[in-house]
């Protein structure tokens, strides 16, 4: 993943910097991913595939639930990558 | 997955780009347009209060960036504009790396299929000083294989969305001065970068032959993808604009689109004469970049320091502060308009005297 020290720092101290680039980031994954469940959501109730409480009653396998895992991961190291540098 | 189009920008590789550059270009439109005015603002009091003077070309620049550092909202919004500018590049280039195979394919495949419109030497050098990460580019223009496509990404968040119907572009080449007795077979586009310029001057002189020259071969690749995938026909050649590889008088019509703040002030006097040199008698040169030889109010020249400290515009303060128009004159061009644009940029245009 394309990263590069967090510097300079431009509030009075640099762990505020990566607090906000922390912020920043996050909310880039919130928008993106409101986004999508958007789309998908549209793109179903077109096809007459998705009726109201699917989502929430939705139960994954072993192997989902794995995906989910990794993808948290990435998705954590992502946002907080920044607040782990020296 | 090809994703289709929106305007002439391909859609972005996968949805979760798309929603990230979007996200960004947001957060980019709050930061220029809602909280600038009050750093602006800030800034002018922060000024006053250290007795400093309001306005100038220069002026005690390091003064003024630390009074008006110690102004929170300055300083958050310096942290928000780099943090959103990296990781537009970021987010970007990340998914392109997953495929870099293919894009790269698609860059070869369109050189195999239009032999004859992009020059290159491999043995070309390329100056140290071009190998800046101009706006945080990762690699900049030159160090990264896939740079076009990360430049045209990254420019519509830059661009503030107006870069996907080459809007911006339309603006410059609409500006284009053209000779007097209206006679125009070569025009140039001169650090063309990704060739926007290039084929909007192609369409607006249909009869002219066109080039697109830059230093960044990455860019002109894409440039010339792009190019021949609208079906305009324009040539791309790698150069440098201080050693422009062409005869005297050789186009009758130049344009510089944001080149002179991206290069070396010692190189400005070199690229006049080299335009000055390839310019037949009554051709005319265009100048559109950063405004200069202005005085600034202090935020103006705050976030001109900061671009130049922070968003990698190393060289911009030197143009800032030159005469570009007694420059072009001490080449033996004539200046016929200096004035501002729709946009931050400044448009210039000289022309080469007719010979008597």
């Amino acid at each position: 993943m394309t990263t590069t020290p967090l510097e300079p720092a431009f509030l009075p101290h640099p762990t505020m910097d990566r607090m906000l680039d922390a912020l920043v980031a996050i909310s880039a994954e919130l928008s993106a991913e409101r986004e999508r469940r958007q789309v998908l959501e549209q793109v179903l109730a077109a096809h007459g595939a998705l009726k109201p409480n699917e989502i929430e009653q939705y139960r994954p396998n072993a192997d989902e639930l794995a995906q989910r895992k990794r993808e948290r991961d990435a998705y954590v190291r992502r946002i907080f990558g920044s607040l782990g540098q020296p | 997955m090809e994703r289709g189009y929106l305007g002439l920008l391909p859609r972005a590789p996968t949805l979760e780009d798309e929603s990230h550059l979007g996200f960004y270009e947001s957060l980019r439109n709050f930061s220029i347009g809602e909280m600038f005015p009050r750093v602006a603002a800030a800034t002018e009091a922060a000024a006053e209060r250290a007795g400093l003077p309001g306005r100038g070309s220069q002026g005690p620049v390091d003064s003024l960036v630390r009074a008006a550092d110690a102004v929170p909202l300055v300083a958050t919004w310096k942290r928000l504009m780099r943090t959103q500018q990296q990781r537009t590049w970021w987010k970007v280039r990340d998914t392109l790396l997953t495929d870099a195979a293919r894009y790269e394919r698609a860059l070869s495949d369109a050189e195999a299929a239009h032999p004859g419109k992009l020059h290159y030497d491999p043995a070309f050098v390329v100056p140290d000083y071009a190998r800046e990460e101009i706006h945080l580019q990762p690699g900049g223009y030159v160090g990264d294989s896939l740079a076009g496509y990360v430049f045209h990404y990254g420019t519509q968040v830059f661009y503030q969305g107006q870069n996907d119907q080459d809007e911006l572009h339309q603006q410059v080449v609409d500006m284009v001065a053209l000779p007097q007795d209206g006679k125009v077979e070569r025009a140039l586009d001169l650090a063309c970068s990704i060739g926007q310029a290039t084929t909007l001057l192609k369409q607006r002189l249909p009869r002219a032959e066109v080039t697109g020259l830059d230093v960044a071969l990455p860019l002109l690749r894409y440039g010339h993808k792009r190019a021949t995938g609208l079906g305009i026909d324009v040539n791309f050649k790698q150069g440098l604009a201080e050693q422009i590889d062409y005869p005297d008088g050789h186009f009758d019509v130049v344009l510089a689109y944001i080149l002179f703040h991206e290069v070396p002030e010692s190189l400005f006097s070199p690229i006049i004469a080299e335009v000055a040199r390839v310019l037949r008698p009554g051709g005319t040169f265009t100048i559109v970049d950063a405004p200069n030889g202005q005085s600034f109010p202090a935020g103006q020249r705050l976030w001109m320091q900061y671009d130049a400290e922070h968003n990698c515009e190393p060289y911009s303060p030197a143009f800032v502060a030159a005469d570009l128009p007694a420059l072009l004159e001490q080449h033996g061009l004539r200046v016929t308009h200096v004035g501002p644009t729709p946009t931050f940029l400044w448009c210039t245009q000289c022309e080469k005297p007719p010979a008597s």
